[in-house]
């Protein structure tokens, strides 16, 4: 406050009396007035180069530029990504619904009238939906499913008709271990209940 | 002699091997069996040849059992292919801890 002329006169003579018999305050005093007039020589506003502006303007709109471009170049790989994701997805649902080995009649549920063929189930490509069952006490509780109804060739290959018998029961085939056994699977306990079924 | 010649006729003819006697040709099949062997004819094709060795040798093997045990084998699979998706996983682990257990 002394070095910024801001002491009231009374307190500024007491300290002028006080540095007159204090080596030490005076030496302080020294250093601190040196120190302001070292200040107080420097400019206000540093002279800054006048292309500094424009450089740092011209680096602050490439680095925002940037990372807009970051945030595109992501949603350009990650937008055909999920697109595509999401057409593999439907294709592989259609494809195992196609693939999905056509399971025979159950014997308990009444036969399906068998029919001539029918010009809807002969035409390749054409999706047809499996007959409801006649009566809703016998049918079995699985849900209607549809299916793609391929063109049965004329001509059967060798290993076919030699065995249809085999390509039938395909589906109980791949599941003989669990039907064979079906019962005494049922008996094992699972998460330490015994089954009931 | 001739009653064991007999015996030996009656039990040639009256117990002939489950392969022959479930043989049925093509032309047997109702049109929607047909429709249903052709496709999984087409899904066999596409299997591996282990896998395919193993479905022939369970076709050999379920052909050779009793039609008492084949049907028992058919309404078994149907009530497998029957569960809800619930009751399929439970039967799943099931097998899966039956399995384990047996080996």
């Amino acid at each position: 406050m002394a070095l910024a002329g801001e002491l009231s006169g009374r307190r500024s003579r007491r300290l002028e009396r006080h540095m007159e018999g204090c080596a030490g305050c005076r030496r302080e005093w020294e250093a601190y007035s040196a120190l302001d007039r070292v200040l107080g020589s420097l400019p206000l506003e540093a002279a800054l180069p006048p292309r500094l502006e424009q450089v740092t303007l011209r680096n602050a709109r490439l680095a925002a530029a940037e990372a807009t471009k970051s945030r595109r170049r992501w949603l350009d790989v990650a937008v055909p990504a999920l697109a595509a994701t999401a057409v593999v997805v439907v294709a592989a649902r259609l494809s195992l619904q196609d693939t999905e080995p056509v399971p025979a009649p159950a014997p308990a549920a009444p036969a399906r009238p068998v029919t001539a063929p029918s010009a809807t189930a002969r035409v390749p490509g054409r999706v047809a939906e499996r007959a409801p069952a006649p009566a809703p006490s016998a049918a079995p509780a699985s849900p209607q499913r549809r299916r793609v109804v391929r063109e049965v060739p004329s001509e059967p290959p060798p290993e076919l008709a030699a065995r249809p018998d085999l390509f039938i029961n395909l589906p109980l085939l791949r599941n003989l271990d669990k039907v064979q056994h079906y019962e005494a699977i049922q008996t094992i306990a699972v998460d330490g209940a015994q089954s009931s079924g | 002699m001739r009653l064991v010649i007999a015996m030996m006729l009656l039990m040639a003819t009256a117990a002939p091997s489950g392969a022959q006697r479930f043989v049925r040709d093509w032309n047997q099949l109702s049109p929607e069996e047909q429709q249903r062997a052709w496709d999984n004819y087409r899904r066999y094709q596409q299997m591996p040849q282990q896998r395919r060795d193993t479905i022939e040798n369970r076709f050999q093997r379920f052909q050779s059992m009793p039609p008492q045990e084949q049907q028992r084998l058919r309404q078994n699979y149907d009530m497998y292919r029957n569960q809800n998706p619930a009751q399929r996983q439970q039967f799943n682990e099931q097998y899966r801890r039956w399995r384990s257990g047996r080996h």
